[in-house]
């Protein structure tokens, strides 16, 4: 609590922040009052305090302060000071919160309270196009770190009362500002609670980044797969609201996680719903394509090769057999060395400085396509296959889930080496039965296909047009309603 | 906890303590790309193998080692397939691979004897030959197998190539086995010969040739047909595809010949059939378009097309029915599967009477040929150029 005395209530605060460097303690006079600011020097806008704050303060009318006999806070709040948001608390608590989280801090002598204003201001990045999520239709603005920036982003394409956002503080020490986001009678009301009550339960020093919060809302630990989904997109974010998902922005980062996620988010991108449906529904079908090519190529050649060798047409085989006639290990080997080597290289691509990356790519190409192949070290066939299974890999838009898939990668080549195509399918079915077990905030991973539900088909192999997606492909049930007005196919007016 | 982990440890172990796996490496096994077997000197059976040898077969890297032979032919012989292939493995490196086989010449001695002893072998073996192009030869077959290849990198490859594009009757061992076991129809196969290939530089060199017919019945040879007897065999069989005919024009007309091409080619075969007597009467059809007229006739005249149409469907006709002669009367051999359309027309009374003496009845009975021609084109120029002379 506050004593109201200003040099007692200081000097408890200056115990407080002791060895702080960076806090800034301003005394003032208001006629006969002292007053004093407190604030961290680079959280606040100082112009804005010195315009707002400072200078109304002095300035105003001695003779108005001086004749009123008790000068209470709110009337000094309602006169003088012309910022928006303030606030007040007579707790010493509240006080040193309301600092380190970028408030202005008014003490005056004789007050029992303390008044907050929020100026708050600090060096901030501007809104960039997100790195990990290009698209070439589609809008350009990514979240940033700036938990308000992003807010807005999402606040301005859904102008609806019905948005809500609730925000929570999570973290000992970081207490990390979060907000819980959904659109109010389309997301189901228990996932709300459920995604509240396990937020709540997280006690943890402190949240640098979204995936501390993804890690500890997961409805299954050691899942393979990611269960909550993440964007760096405002526009993906509005998009599942609407699907009745909720969005966690967290403060700090510009990735916001989507609850709940689906395996089969794995093959939408934005870019989707932006283009033309018939172009949609083509590159979904590729990207299912290539979703199986970068789980099971590598295997299915390793199983093909050295299992079933009357499966290839001969000449396919021969041209094989040619290219591997020189290399000294088994295909299961050779095809782990050329796929650890990529992945290598690869994480090598990621975390390289710019200056530096290029020399990568060309000793990669070089020594890992060429040199090995010619030096008989590797054949050109296993070059090919890594190469394709690397493409593909690059093809599927949920950047995480497409990892979980390159993991699973070298267990199916392990089964292939050891069960040929027997093996492979074990593992294809045992992955299955996996997907299927798999839940996410209650909804099935795998849904709409296992378990089957017909009505939200339209947007999994293939985009359906907009005009015919009539009903909310949501989770809830009870909140489908209709999306589009039935009937609405465009044509000329008749 | 601790069961949980044995468990899994258990399960990791397992596919690797089986100790027993069918792993084989693409280069650690000998690919048989064509096979002949021909009567042994000594021995019953004298089986050769032509084999892939990749290292000159794929893409050339950049030390090219030269010009080495794309296949080897090793032969051995033997009592029967089973023992003279491992006879044969003892000396290679690789494992026998039969899976890529694709064709199996026999030799003429060896299918005069009969051919069901050899053949139980590919259709019984785990790697099945089932879809293998089987082919006979008045040559000795393993000397077929050595001839070098020209334009395609195997003889093997060139013979089924050959086949593709219809020179030959195309029999898969698979058709070959049905037709031997089935009652009322015999097995034919193409016949392959070397035959010379002139060459620009004045050589010349022996090239595998798919021309005519070996005729069959039951599992021994009986005949060869040549190649246009054998093209009858196709049509009367509804196997045709497309084809040339040529007629003359009697020189009564003016003489010359027309050309045309030949599709869409069918037939029927329909059999009439009572206790004493079997008829059969073959329909066929096709479409015909005229690609070379160096007679006086005037296409463009209708009444002189009725004629060239007339003249094709005797031509025809004819073609057919030297078949057909050919293998009632001097081969005796169903290879037109006539028994089984007395079967399909009156299943009973074949059953009854003439499944057990169809060998004899078949060279007597009666066939009637009816044939339809459709003429669809003129190609575009109509008049002959002769005749505007």
């Amino acid at each position: 609590m506050l004593t109201g005395k200003l040099e007692h209530d200081a000097n408890e605060l200056k115990v407080v922040f002791e060895k702080s460097s960076d806090i800034v303690y301003r005394e003032l006079h208001l006629g006969e009052q002292k007053g004093m600011l407190i604030f961290f020097d680079g959280l606040v806008d100082l112009q804005l305090i010195d315009s707002d704050v400072l200078k109304p303060l002095l300035n105003c009318d001695n003779q108005e302060l001086n004749s009123s006999e008790i000068i209470s806070l709110k009337q000094l709040l309602k006169r003088v000071v012309t910022t928006a948001d303030i606030s007040s608390s007579q707790k010493l608590q509240d006080v040193t919160n309301h600092i380190l989280s970028g408030d202005t801090v008014l003490l005056i002598d004789g007050m029992t309270e303390a008044l907050f204003i929020s100026l708050k201001g600090w060096e901030k990045r501007g809104i960039e196009q997100p790195e990990s999520e290009v698209v070439v239709r589609g809008p350009r603005d990514g979240f940033t770190e700036d938990l308000r920036t992003n807010t807005t982003l999402i606040r301005r394409r859904l102008k609806t009362p019905k948005l809500k956002m609730e925000q929570k503080t999570v973290g000992r020490l970081s207490k990390t500002d979060l907000v819980i986001t959904y659109i109010e009678g389309i997301a189901d009301d228990s996932l709300i609670q459920e995604i509240h009550e396990r937020i709540n339960r997280i006690d943890i020093d402190a949240i640098l980044e979204s995936g501390y919060i993804e890690e500890l809302i997961d409805d299954n630990p050691f899942s393979v797969f990611p269960l909550v989904g993440h964007t760096e997109r405002p526009d993906k974010v509005a998009g599942s609201l609407l699907e009745g998902n909720v969005g966690i922005i967290i403060d700090n980062t510009p990735f916001c996680l989507i609850a709940p996620q689906t395996f089969f988010q794995l093959i939408q991108s934005p870019e989707d719903y932006y283009q033309r449906y018939i172009t949609s529904s083509f590159i979904r079908i590729l990207r299912y394509l290539f979703l199986i090519v970068s789980l099971l190529l590598p295997s299915l050649y390793v199983a093909i090769t050295t299992y079933h060798q009357e499966m290839l047409p001969t000449s396919l085989l021969l041209s094989i057999a040619a290219a591997r006639e020189a290399t000294p290990f088994p295909a299961l080997i050779e095809a782990l060395i050329m796929e650890v080597a990529f992945e290598g290289l690869r994480e090598a691509g990621v975390r390289l400085p710019r200056a530096v990356g290029s020399a990568v790519s060309i000793v990669g190409a070089l020594v890992i396509g060429q040199a090995a192949v010619e030096a008989g070290f590797v054949s050109s066939t296993m070059v090919i296959v890594v190469a394709i299974t690397g493409i593909a890999s690059f093809v599927i838009p949920g950047y995480e889930q497409a990892n979980s898939i390159r993991i699973l990668r070298f267990p199916m080549m392990f089964l292939a080496g050891f069960m040929g195509l027997y093996g492979v399918f074990l593992g294809v079915i045992t992955l299955q039965i996996y997907i299927s077990r798999l839940r996410s905030f209650g909804v099935p991973y795998f849904s709409p296909i296992a378990p089957l539900d017909t009505n939200n088909l339209k947007d999994i192999f293939v985009r359906a047009p907009w005009w015919a997606m009539n009903k909310r492909p949501g989770y809830g049930g009870k909140n489908k309603t209709n999306r589009i007005k039935r009937n609405s196919r465009p044509g000329p007016n008749q | 906890m601790r069961q949980k982990g044995m468990f899994f440890l258990l399960i990791v172990m397992l596919p690797l303590l089986t100790s027993c796996w069918g792993r084989t490496e693409v280069i650690d096994i000998a690919l048989v790309t064509a096979i002949a077997i021909d009567k042994g000197e000594n021995e019953d059976i004298l089986l050769s193998l032509q084999i892939a040898v990749p290292k000159s077969l794929g893409a050339q890297d950049g030390q090219g080692s030269g010009k080495s032979e794309s296949t080897i032919v090793v032969s051995e012989e033997g009592e029967s397939i089973m023992q003279v292939y491992r006879k044969i493995q003892m000396k290679l490196s690789r494992e026998i691979f039969f899976a890529h086989n694709s064709v199996i010449i026999i030799g003429e001695e060896l299918a005069t004897e009969g051919v069901s002893s050899v053949l139980d072998f590919f259709s019984r073996y785990r790697q099945p030959q089932l879809a293998s192009t089987i082919l006979f030869t008045k040559e000795k077959a393993s000397e077929v197998l050595s001839l070098n290849p020209h334009i395609e990198a195997m003889t093997s490859e060139e013979i089924t190539e050959q086949e593709k594009r219809g020179a030959g009757l195309e029999v898969k061992v698979r058709d070959f086995v049905t037709r031997m076991l089935a009652d009322g129809d015999e097995p034919f196969a193409s016949q392959i010969s070397s035959k010379t290939l002139q060459k620009e530089d004045d050589s010349s060199e022996l090239v595998p040739s798919l021309d005519g017919a070996a005729i069959f019945k039951g599992d021994k040879l009986k005949g060869w047909m040549n190649g246009i007897e054998s093209r009858g065999v196709l049509w009367i069989r509804d196997e045709y595809m497309s084809g040339v005919i040529t007629v003359k024009v009697i020189d009564d007309r003016g003489g010359g010949n027309i050309g045309a091409e030949i599709r869409q080619v069918s037939s029927k075969i329909k059999a009439e059939v009572s206790k004493e007597k079997v008829k059969i009467i073959v329909k066929t059809y096709g479409d015909v378009e005229i690609f070379e007229n160096s007679s006086q006739l005037d296409l463009n005249d209708p009444e002189k097309l009725q004629t060239v149409k007339k003249m094709f469907e005797e031509d025809v006709k004819d073609r057919l029915e030297l078949t057909l002669d050919k293998a009632q009367k001097e081969l005796g051999s169903d290879i037109f599967g006539f028994g089984h359309a007395v079967y399909r027309s009156n299943p009973k009374l074949w059953n009854d009477v003439y499944k057990n003496k169809w060998e004899e009845v078949f060279p007597e009975i009666e066939i009637e040929i009816a044939t339809e021609i459709k003429l669809k084109g003129t190609g575009f120029s109509s008049q002959s150029m002769t005749l505007s002379n």
